[in-house]
């Protein structure tokens, strides 16, 4: 028999250190990410993909790298010194911008661990929410930065370069991840304290992401303006074992102080965040699931909750007149799919996110190859094109059954067919998007004046055919992924896959690298040469067409056989 | 004359069947009580005979088509899972319009349906987005998405879970109305007072496999027991499955 107490066994139950706690809550949830990662080949891939990528950046596989720097450092030890600090800094700039982004993702109510929040402290649980994001950026960049801090080791043939380089490079690694956190939680406390919805969150994404761009390109600015405060010490840190260089161990001392004092700021910065965040009302979500039929209308939730039901009517009214008219080109029941896609859409924008990278990708395009690449200003209507055609099928028809979300078998039982969604989602994307497009690729034109009229055509058909490609070939490859939950961004909106966003990219490119060629030939040479811009025009309305036909069949033959599981 | 029709319905995942050798028969205009434990197939059940899933043996036919022609087979039945299958940020009213339109209902019926509905089942918040809802309202509004249409056959998984007093009347009048319009009801339910009162025949799913199958008095008699419930129990207790499916 046991002694515990009539009515609970509160008396016999010992409650473990703080540190036993966090070690407990800090493995769970570790292992917890690991296991996501391992358990998925793709992911795995992703991740090795990447390091791969950066370290071959960095070591200089592609270019002038890690290796090359430790060559020079016999010869001209100072401005390697000097250049492995500018890197420094520009690097601590770059990963802080890119953490801070996953912070507002990672630092997100549902992440607060409810379950263990009922069982320990908060401490405990931050501790592991700490550790994890650690862990997460250590995965992605950490083999990476050992891989640059051994090539500089072997160009310099001297094997201790590599302690400092690559034992600094991790730590500021993990530095800069627990010290965007706290950014994280005072992203989603304004978010879900002022009762914004979760487009604030993404509008902040998307500045972040704009921030990025900015420091990426205007990374000698960057070091400058940083060379002459503390942070410039984080080189004396990465240099201490390089010989030399002339790193000053009083400021590498100091730096790692400090950092190590910051952490702990950060940690206690973090729990005050989360107590203010993660036992706040709207945290547990708008609708009371015991509330009275009256009550719950009253109580929207939160993360979505930015319509008003007098906003939603007039919103309703222009969608359904819109919806209207679009039946008098297509059936009905078409209509019907497009317009409820829009409304969706309008009320969770935050889809179209993805829509952000392909128009990054236009912006890197036009400064790489434009700005500061060998092609005239010709080129623009053609990265128009591309980049807009890219993004008209960067969202929701990357998806097109896990955007449905719970309504999905209301959708298979309705009798729609696949033919029929296939084609509404490809309009809801193209309507809005083709037109968009098509008007920036002639305003661009015209703005640049003397383009002749065939480059021009050819540029319009080339942004068409690839509109109409993007809006099915995107769903093509989308149908493979339905149940899919990716959540970069956070809320409840089923967004597009990542091996699918991936494929749809590099099929895109593929298809679009012949007109893309040939309409380059012209921005380069100042003067077109027919068969080059036809040709090469040609043969990317051609297979995008094909293609386009192709992905419409297949999307259609996939949502006709899918089996909901 | 039946209007669900099942041989040999068999659906695997991998080495396990969670449906085994279904024979059914329901005829048209009733209420079909179709219970069993957790995880006895029931909603895989459903799930093939609305199409969603795809068996893996056998054939069944809802309404007189297929169930592997989705398309076809949707325009005659209706469908409302336990997990309500709607789209948060729309209105109830939006929602409803939405797939009523989808469905290509015709306008006029339309306009009259959905508020009579919606008027029937009080959701005084159709008005309101979707996601501001609690669980009964959005298995009314469930509800409503599936019998809008007046199919051949609807599908109801669970009801009445998580609806006061009150809307479970609503809902068992309706369930009534539409048995007495010529619709035929498959309701799923745990509830075993709304099967006891309203099913005109009972199917008991035990391990994917039909164990019995009779009218609900008949199959209380039958088991000698009290009530429905001691007739599940005793026909879903380990040990008496067997005599239980030798009785069949």
């Amino acid at each position: 028999m046991s002694d515990a107490p009539e009515g609970g066994v509160a008396g016999t139950v010992q409650r473990p250190s703080f540190l036993r706690s966090a070690l407990v809550v800090t493995r769970v949830t570790v292992v917890q990410l690991l296991r996501k990662q391992r358990s998925s080949p793709l992911l795995v891939s992703v991740v090795v993909g990447f390091n791969c990528f950066v370290a071959a950046v960095l070591v200089g596989v592609t270019g002038e790298g890690a290796y090359d720097m430790g060559v020079a450092l016999a010869e001209t030890p100072g401005s390697v010194g000097e250049r492995v600090r500018r890197t420094a800094l520009v690097g601590v700039v770059l990963v802080a911008v890119m953490q801070s982004l996953g912070a507002a993702s990672d630092a997100r109510t549902r992440h607060r661990r409810l379950a263990f929040l009922t069982a320990t402290s908060t401490a405990a649980v931050v501790v592991a929410l700490l550790v994890r994001r650690v862990v997460a950026a250590l995965v992605l960049f950490g083999p990476a930065l050992v891989a640059a801090a051994a090539a500089f080791a072997v160009g310099a043939g001297s094997p201790a370069s590599a302690v400092s380089l690559g034992g600094g490079a991790l730590w500021l690694l993990a530095v800069s991840a627990v010290l965007t956190l706290p950014f994280g939680l005072v992203a989603n406390w304004v978010v879900v304290g002022y009762d914004l919805s979760s487009n604030a969150r993404v509008g902040l994404g998307v500045v972040v992401l704009g921030v990025f761009y900015l420091a990426l390109f205007g990374r000698e600015l960057v070091a400058a303006a940083l060379a002459a405060t503390p942070v410039a010490w984080a080189g004396d840190l990465l240099l201490l074992t390089v010989p030399g260089t002339g790193a000053s161990l009083l400021h590498a001392g100091a730096f790692a102080v400090a950092s190590v004092a910051v952490v702990g700021l950060s940690g206690l910065a973090c729990l005050r965040l989360t107590e203010m965040t993660w036992y706040t009302d709207p945290v547990f979500g708008g609708a009371d699931p015991e509330a009275d039929e009256g009550d719950a209308g009253a109580g929207q939730a939160v993360d979505e909750g930015e319509g008003t039901a007098a906003g939603d009517t007039a919103e309703a009214t222009s969608v359904e007149t819109f919806g209207a008219s679009l039946g008098r080109v297509c059936s009905p029941r078409t209509a019907a799919l497009v317009a409820l896609t829009w409304r969706r859409t309008r009320r969770t924008p935050k889809v179209l996110f993805y829509v952000y990278p392909s128009a990054l990708v236009g912006l890197v395009m036009a400064e790489q190859l434009v700005l500061h690449g060998p092609f005239s200003a010709a080129m623009y209507p053609a990265v128009v094109g591309f980049a807009g055609a890219t993004a008209v099928g960067s969202a929701f028809t990357l998806n097109p059954l896990g955007t449905e979300g719970n309504a999905l078998p209301a959708v298979l039982t309705s009798g729609a067919g696949g033919g029929r969604l296939v084609r509404a989602k490809a309009l809801a994307a193209a309507l809005p998007g083709g037109p968009l497009v098509v008007g920036v690729v002639l305003g661009v034109g015209a703005a640049l004046g003397a383009l002749p009229p065939v480059v021009l055509l050819a540029t319009l058909a080339y942004a068409l055919a690839l509109v109409t490609l993007a809006a099915l070939f995107s769903q093509a490859l989308g149908v493979h992924y339905p149940p899919d939950h990716e959540e970069l961004l956070g809320g409840s909106v089923e967004v597009p896959n990542k091996s699918a966003s991936l494929l749809y990219t590099v099929g895109m490119t593929a298809v679009a690298l012949p007109g893309f060629a040939g309409l380059g030939q012209y921005a380069l040479a100042g003067a077109f040469d027919p068969p080059v811009l036809l040709g090469g025009v040609g043969a990317t309305v051609a297979v995008a067409s094909a293609l386009a036909w192709l992905s419409y069949r297949h999307a259609v033959g996939k949502l006709d056989g899918y089996s909901v599981e | 004359m039946a209007v669900i029709e099942t041989s040999g319905l068999t659906k695997r995942y991998g080495e396990t069947a969670a449906v085994e050798e279904l024979d059914l028969t329901v005829d048209r205009g009733t209420i079909y009580g179709f219970l069993g434990p957790n995880g006895a197939g029931k909603t895989t059940t459903m799930r093939l005979l609305t199409g969603l899933t795809r068996p893996s043996e056998g054939s069944a036919t809802v309404a007189g088509v297929d169930v592997r022609e989705r398309d076809r087979l949707g325009e005659r039945i209706g469908y409302a899972p336990d997990e309500p299958p709607l789209y948060e940020t729309l209105t109830a009213r939006e929602q409803l319009a939405a797939i009523a339109d989808v469905r290509g209902l015709d306008p006029d019926e339309k306009r009259e349906r959905i508020p009579e509905l919606l008027d029937r089942f009080g959701l005084d918040a159709a008005d309101d987005r979707i996601e501001s809802y609690s669980k009964g309202m959005k298995q009314k509004t469930s509800v409503v998405q599936a019998v809008l249409h007046r199919p051949a056959v609807v599908f109801l998984d669970e009801p009445t879970g998580g609806l006061d007093p009150n809307a479970a009347r609503t809902m068992k009048e309706l369930l009534v109305e539409l048995r007495a319009g010529g619709t035929t009801v498959f309701l799923s339910t745990h509830v075993l007072p709304v099967v006891e009162e309203l099913a005109d025949a009972v199917g008991l799913l035990y391990d994917g496999q039909l164990l019995a199958e009779d009218e609900p008095g008949a199959l209380q008699r039958r088991l000698a027991g009290d009530s429905l419930e001691d007739a599940f129990v005793e026909l879903t207790t380990d040990g008496a499955v067997p005599d239980a499916a030798g009785r069949r």
